[in-house]
C-alpha cells in the first residue's frame, strides 16, 4: 500500500503553564491509510482532541507542539509555514467539532456559511458557489436544501446543524476528515444516522477519517482501527476486531467492561476507580495507568513500559499484557 | 417589528431632521444670522406677544429661533452622527484587532484607550480652542478623541467573548484567514452592543457639543448650533426662557429618538429575535 496518508511520529504537545509543562500529548505516534477510519479513544482529558488539533496546527495557547513530526502526503505539517497550513485546512484536512449548537455562526444563513468554505478554497463564481452549496446540503441529506439554505442556525435542529457542519467539512473533498466527537450531543437515533452518513460520504469521496470518541459503540460501527489513549500516550492500538476480541491493555479491557451490554444483566456497571492523571506531576516514572490498574505489580510503578508489537498491527504499552 | 410605534416615530423624526439639515436654505423662513433689533426677545407665537413671522420667537438680537433650529440640525444632528460613525469605525476596528490579536498589539491599543479615557477632555478642548481657535474641525477632533476609546473597549470585550466560540474554531479549521475571521465572523457578532453604544453616544455627543459651545470652546458662535443657542439664552433665562428651552427640547427629541432606535435595531440585528417578530 506504500506510505500512509498521515503519519504522526512522536508528537509532543505541551501546555506551558508555570515551570513544568503539562504534557497533553506526550509522544504519540499513529498513522492513517487512505480510505481508512482510525478511532482515537480515551477518557476526557487524555489528549485525544489536542492530538486532533495538533494535526491541523490549531493548538490553543498556551499549548504548543514541542516535538515530533506530522507527515501528511510526505510533507511535515509541524515545520510548515502558517500560510501553507492554512491552505491545507479545510481543503485537504478538515474537521468536525463536537458541539453542533455553537459551530455555526448565529448571524449567517446556512448558504453563507457553507458558501464561505467553498469560496475560500475554490475559484467558483457566485452562481457556482450556490449550486455547490445545494449539492453539499443534498449530500448530507438535508431535506429541501433550496429552502433550508436560507435558514439561520437557530432554526435548525441539533442533528441538522451537525449535518451542515459536515457539509462545510466535506465542501472541498478533503483527503482526511478529523471528527472530534461529532455525535456526542446528538441523541442515539440521530447518532446512528450521522455515522451512516459519514460512512457513505467516506465511501463516496475516498476520505480517510480520524474519529475521536469515548464511545466504543461508535468505534464498533465506524472504525477500521483503534488507538486507545491514556494520559497523553497511546497505550494500545489494533484493528477494531482485535480490540474488542483480545484487548491487551488493562485500561482498554476496563473501558470495554464499563460499556453496558444488552445480553448480560448486571446490577452495577464496572467502572475504573480513580481519576486520570492531570499530567502535572512529572516526577512519576512508571506506567501512567498503574495507580488505577487492577493488575499492577512493583515493576509498573518503577518503570514506564514501551509500546511493543504483539502481533500483526497490535501494539500495547504494558508490562503484563492481558492474555487472551 | 413593523407595528412598533416607537420605531416608526424614530424613523419619521430622523427623516425629518435629515430633510431639514439638507434643505435648510430652502426651508428656514429667515436667515438664522439676520439680526433684527426691533424684534428682540419675541416669544413663540402661541404665547402672548408672539407673532407668526417668528413661530418660535426670537433671541436677544432678534434672530429667528426656528431658522436657527433648522440650520442647527447640520451641526447638532448631522455632525454628531457623522462623528459617532467615524469614532465607532476607528474604535471598533482597533478594538477587534486588540482583542483578536492580543499580545503587544492589545497592550498598545488598550493603553491608548486608557489614556484617552482618563484624559480630561474638557481641558483638551479648551487647550485646542486656545491654540487653534474655536472651529468645527477642532470640535470634531476633540469629540472623536473622546469617544473612540469607548467603542474600542466595547469591541475588544465582545471580541474576547466571541473569539472563544466554537464557530471561530470551526472557521479556523476550514482555513479561513485571520483577517477574514475578524471581518466576517467577529465583527458582525460585536455589532449589537456597538450599535446601542452608538445611538447612546448621539445624545452624549450632542450634549458634549453643547457643553463645549457653552464654554466657548465649541462650534464658533457664528454658526447656528443648538448648544450655542442654549448658551446664549442663559443670560435671559428668566426674561425669555424659550431661547434656551426650545433648543434643549430639540436635543431631547434627537437623543430620545436615537435611544429608541437603538433598542429596536438591537432586536433587528439578532436574526433569532427578528424572525420571531416577523412570524408574530
Amino acid at each position: 500500500m506504500g506510505e500512509p496518508l498521515l503519519q504522526v511520529i512522536d508528537l509532543k504537545t505541551y501546555f506551558m503553564i508555570g515551570d513544568s509543562p503539562v504534557k497533553a500529548v506526550d509522544g504519540v505516534s499513529l498513522w492513517v491509510d487512505e480510505n481508512e477510519t482510525l478511532g482515537l479513544v480515551g477518557e476526557s482529558g487524555c489528549g485525544k482532541s489536542i492530538t486532533g488539533l495538533s494535526i491541523l496546527r490549531l493548538v490553543p495557547a498556551p499549548g504548543q507542539i514541542v516535538g515530533g513530526k506530522i507527515l501528511f502526503k510526505d510533507r511535515d505539517i509541524v515545520s510548515m509555514k502558517e500560510k501553507e497550513v492554512r491552505k491545507l485546512r479545510g481543503r485537504e484536512i478538515s474537521m468536525i467539532l463536537q458541539d453542533p449548537q455553537s459551530t455555526l455562526n448565529p448571524l449567517f444563513r446556512v448558504e453563507n456559511q457553507v458558501g464561505e468554505a467553498v469560496a475560500i478554497h475554490t475559484k467558483l463564481g457566485k452562481t457556482g458557489i450556490m449550486a455547490k452549496v445545494i449539492e453539499l446540503l443534498r449530500l448530507v441529506r438535508i431535506a429541501a436544501p433550496e429552502q433550508r439554505k436560507n435558514d439561520y442556525p437557530h432554526q435548525l435542529s441539533g442533528g441538522m446543524k451537525q449535518r451542515v457542519a459536515g457539509a462545510i467539512a466535506i465542501s472541498c473533498q478533503p483527503d482526511l476528515l478529523i471528527a472530534d466527537e461529532p455525535t456526542t450531543s446528538l441523541d442515539v437515533t440521530i447518532q446512528l444516522q450521522y455515522l451512516e452518513l459519514l460512512k457513505d460520504l467516506q465511501r463516496q469521496f475516498g476520505m480517510a477519517m480520524i474519529f475521536i470518541t469515548h464511545d466504543f459503540g461508535i468505534v464498533a460501527t465506524i472504525c477500521d482501527r483503534v488507538a486507545v489513549m491514556y494520559a497523553g500516550k497511546i497505550v494500545e492500538t489494533a484493528s477494531t476486531r482485535d480490540i474488542f476480541d483480545h484487548p491487551a491493555h488493562h485500561y482498554t479491557d476496563a473501558l470495554l467492561k464499563s460499556v453496558p451490554k444488552l445480553e448480560v444483566d448486571v446490577d452495577r456497571l464496572a467502572s475504573i476507580p480513580g481519576q486520570p492523571p492531570t499530567g502535572i506531576d512529572s516526577s512519576f516514572v512508571g506506567c501512567k495507568f498503574a495507580p488505577r490498574c487492577a493488575k499492577r505489580s512493583n515493576k509498573c510503578g518503577d518503570e514506564e513500559p514501551q509500546l511493543v508489537t504483539l502481533h500483526n498491527g497490535h501494539s500495547v504499552r504494558c508490562w503484563y499484557p492481558k492474555e487472551s | 417589528m413593523r407595528r412598533s410605534p416607537a420605531i416608526i416615530a424614530g424613523i419619521v423624526i430622523i427623516a425629518v431632521l435629515l430633510i431639514l439639515s439638507i434643505g435648510a436654505p430652502y426651508i428656514s423662513p429667515h436667515n438664522p444670522l439676520q439680526i433684527n433689533l426691533t424684534d428682540r426677545l419675541l416669544p413663540p407665537m402661541w404665547m402672548e406677544g408672539g407673532n407668526s413671522t417668528y413661530p418660535l420667537g426670537t433671541d436677544a438680537v432678534g434672530r429667528d429661533i426656528l431658522s436657527w433650529i433648522i440650520w442647527g440640525t447640520r451641526t447638532s444632528f448631522l455632525l454628531s452622527v457623522l462623528l459617532i460613525f467615524i469614532s465607532a469605525t476607528i474604535g471598533t476596528t482597533l478594538g477587534i484587532l486588540s482583542g483578536y490579536l492580543g499580545g503587544i498589539v492589545d497592550t498598545l491599543i488598550m493603553r491608548a484607550v486608557d489614556f484617552f479615557m482618563s484624559f480630561p477632555v474638557i481641558l483638551l478642548a479648551l487647550m485646542l480652542a486656545v491654540i487653534l481657535g474655536p472651529a468645527v474641525l477642532t470640535v470634531s477632533v476633540v469629540i472623536c478623541l473622546h469617544i473612540w476609546a469607548g467603542f474600542a473597549r466595547m469591541a475588544r470585550g465582545e471580541t474576547l467573548r466571541v473569539k472563544s466560540s466554537d464557530f471561530i474554531d470551526a472557521a479556523k479549521v476550514m482555513g479561513v484567514s485571520k483577517f477574514r475571521i475578524m471581518l466576517r465572523h467577529i465583527f458582525p457578532n460585536t455589532m449589537t452592543p456597538i450599535v446601542v453604544l452608538g445611538t447612546l453616544n448621539v445624545g452624549r455627543t450632542a450634549l458634549f457639543m453643547s457643553t463645549l459651545s457653552f464654554l466657548g470652546a465649541g462650534i464658533p458662535k457664528a454658526i447656528p448650533d443648538w448648544g450655542n443657542m442654549i448658551a446664549m439664552g442663559r443670560t435671559y433665562i428668566l426674561r425669555a426662557p424659550w431661547i434656551s428651552i426650545i433648543p434643549s427640547v430639540a436635543i431631547l427629541v434627537v437623543v430620545l429618538c436615537f435611544n429608541m432606535m437603538g433598542d429596536k435595531l438591537n432586536e433587528y440585528l439578532n436574526p433569532e429575535v427578528r424572525i420571531k417578530m416577523q412570524a408574530r
